[in-house]
């Protein structure tokens, strides 16, 4: 590994295990790999094989049983809560399956949440949402609640507030996993285009076409990738 | 320090956008502790009312005591009592220099007599009285007709007298069926025994409501009169009825006083201690009435409490996958913390300034309320009250919000995203 080059995420021996009472569930055993920057890569594996867990500790929301797991160099397992938050909000995009969007709050206040949690003045993000909007052919949509809009829409704009903050890596946990095949297609041509666009993007998915988009698959079974 | 400002801000405005956005779950809230808030400032203001009268209107007969003369003698102690002058008109000032608790004599001569107006019978008390206990007694009274006796009246002993409104009825009751026309009471001549008084005026009560029995059928005149033209000097004067310095410790005080009236009366105790016992009996039911508003209102305050903590919490495992999703996004421990708390301030707060209004109704009923008591109740509100109940539910709604808001904050993100 060169100076130059510091690898956006890099774990070395992660293991994740749950505990029922006494009984000890391991989920991840040893799980080391790299990804570079502007990388596209998809995990797959069968339900069960621990891809969610893998992808939580990845995107800094769980911390791993054991191992070390550096995130832009950083090593992630002696952060404080805080700092953890920080990286979630600064650098770290995430595309749920279901959504998860704030039923309540309309598109534009859904999208402009990650930059209130950080504080950005006003009127700049009144103009991020704006441009990242239009993008995605949103803006006409922009006082819409979640439950206006369809579901392609839907995760339009939970990409759309993944991307506002511009992370420097994406995290997608099957974001096509909830929609028809044509609108699973338009996502991801949506990912393909922010992939060309030099994104880091790693991505959960079950299906093998749609992981042929990706420049790279990493196989889960039983907590371990396959070689 | 400038991060927790911040986060301190963002948590602010996230806490409003939410209410904005949840007015129904916030207005139930409002309303929760409006209720809470309500109800205590409407007790605390009865309390205060009942307080109101034990401690103005009862006062005057607080620290009142009566020495009668005892009746009740046996053969035996007959003997002995014939060394005693019995009760005097006079043991009333001895007892005023005497006896250190003391602090004054009503100077009152009191007769039950028939008596003659127009040539109408009527039977009334008859009390012979200083301007001070005068004045004291009609305190709630007015002269209706004619004029209240004159200084120079109760200085000279003048024969003059007021009556009371009761026995100006009868008396023209009586000239009615007699078919006499002309009613006049004033100015006429009141024959008590062998002496006539002019009436110079009718008194009445201003309250119709509030007709003391012991003024309803009276004719009320100068101590000095009674004494010069009826009673002589130093009679039996009925009762005499002294004020203590102190009315809490009545009992204690008369430990000191009863043995300095006995010794004029030669070491003899004739005569019989009245105090307002009935006031202490009053006073305690008052009280207990008085406690059992109070557990209601701590009961209500913990009724509003509960609600805000139960408003939050429910609203936090309705919000858990939501808190998850904001911790996905970055949002930290403290903006999370500060949202809620922000929104259990404000929502106390507006229930507890709706409260307060709504707990003033009672004020807007008092004419009502103190009618329906006798005068028992006079609803009375404390501004000290109001803020203190408000201070204590915003500080409840603080408390019972706290919880939530820390639960929520500590939540971890994956176990809150996967709650649905
Ligand atoms: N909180 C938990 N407590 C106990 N076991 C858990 C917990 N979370 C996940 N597991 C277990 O860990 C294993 C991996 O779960 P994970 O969600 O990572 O699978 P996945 O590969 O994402 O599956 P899917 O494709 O169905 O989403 C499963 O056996 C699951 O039951
Ligand atoms: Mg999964």
């Amino acid at each position: 590994m060169t100076m130059e080059q510091v690898p956006v995420i890099q774990t070395r021996n992660l293991d994740k295990s749950y505990y029922l009472g006494k009984e000890r569930i391991p989920v991840l055993r040893s799980i080391s790999f790299i990804v570079g920057q502007g990388e596209y890569v998809s995990i797959m594996g069968q339900s069960g094989a621990g891809k969610s867990t893998l992808l939580n500790i990845l995107a800094c929301l769980d911390t791993p049983t054991s191992g070390d797991y550096f995130f832009n160099g950083e090593n992630i397992s002696s952060l404080s809560e805080n700092r953890l938050a920080e990286i979630r909000n600064r650098s770290i995009g995430f595309v749920f399956q279901n959504f998860n969007l704030l039923p309540k709050l309309t598109i534009a206040a859904n999208v402009e949440l990650p930059l209130i949690y950080n504080s950005t003045p006003r009127p700049e993000r009144q103009r991020r949402v704006r441009e990242i909007l239009e993008r995605f052919g949103l803006w006409e949509r922009r006082r819409h609640k979640p439950n206006e809009i369809s579901g392609g829409q839907k995760q339009r704009v939970a990409i759309a507030r993944a991307l506002v903050k511009k992370p420097s890596v994406i995290f997608a946990d099957e974001p096509t996993g909830n929609l028809d095949s044509h609108t699973a297609g338009e996502i991801l041509v949506v990912f393909d285009d922010l992939s060309a666009e030099g994104n880091t993007i790693i991505m959960i998915t079950h299906e093998r076409d749609v992981a042929r988009h990706a420049s790279r698959v990493i196989h889960l079974v039983d907590g371990e990738i396959l070689p | 320090m400038i991060r927790a400002l911040q986060s301190i801000g963002v948590g602010i405005t996230m806490s409003l956008i939410e209410m904005m956005s949840h007015k129904l779950r916030s207005a139930l809230s409002v309303i929760g502790v409006m209720l809470g808030v309500a109800s205590l400032v409407a007790m605390l203001t009865l309390i205060a009312g009942i307080d109101v009268f034990i401690n103005r209107k009862m006062v005057k007969w607080a620290g009142s005591v009566w020495f009668v003369n005892r009746r009740d003698a046996q053969l035996r102690e007959k003997i002995t009592w014939s060394r005693s002058p019995s009760l005097r008109f006079s043991d009333g000032p001895y007892l005023e220099h005497n006896a250190r608790d003391v602090r004054y004599f009503y100077r009152t001569i009191e007769r039950r007599s028939d008596i003659v107006i127009s040539g109408r019978n009527e039977n009334a008390g008859i009390r012979g009285m200083d301007r001070q206990s005068m004045d004291e007694d009609l305190e709630e009274m007015r002269i209706t007709e004619g004029i209240m006796l004159s200084d120079n009246d109760f200085a000279s002993g003048a024969a003059s007298c007021i009556i009371s409104w009761e026995l100006a009825q009868r008396i023209r009751a009586q000239m009615r069926l007699a078919r006499v026309t002309d009613e006049t009471l004033v100015g006429r001549k009141c024959t008590i025994g062998n002496f006539m008084l002019d009436i110079t005026g009718i008194f009445g009560p201003i309250d119709p409501d509030n007709k003391p029995w012991h003024l309803r059928r009276s004719v009320l005149m100068p101590i000095v009169t009674m004494q010069r033209l009826m009673t002589g000097f130093d009679p039996d004067p009925g009762s005499v009825r002294i004020l203590v310095n102190d009315p809490k410790t009545i009992k204690k005080q008369l430990r000191g006083i009863t043995p300095v009236l006995r010794s004029r009366h030669r070491g003899v105790e004739d005569f019989e201690i009245r105090t307002a016992d009935w006031i202490d009996e009053v006073r305690s039911m008052l009280n207990n009435a008085a406690l059992l508003m109070g557990i209601v209102s701590v009961i209500s305050l913990l009724v509003g409490g509960l609600s805000i903590m139960n408003v939050m919490l429910s609203s936090i495992s309705e919000r858990i996958h939501e808190i998850g999703v904001r911790k996905a996004l970055g949002a930290r421990r403290l903006q999370i913390f500060v949202q809620f708390t922000v929104e259990t301030i404000t929502l106390s707060c507006m229930g507890g300034v709706f409260g307060m209004v709504l707990g003033m109704a009672p004020l807007l009923f008092r004419e009502a309320i103190y009618k329906a008591t006798d005068g028992a109740i006079e609803p009375t509100l404390f501004v000290s009250h109001l803020f203190g109940v408000f201070g204590i539910i915003v500080f409840v709604g603080i408390c019972f919000g706290l919880y939530p808001a820390l639960k929520a904050s500590r939540m971890n993100p994956v176990e809150a995203l996967r709650y649905e």
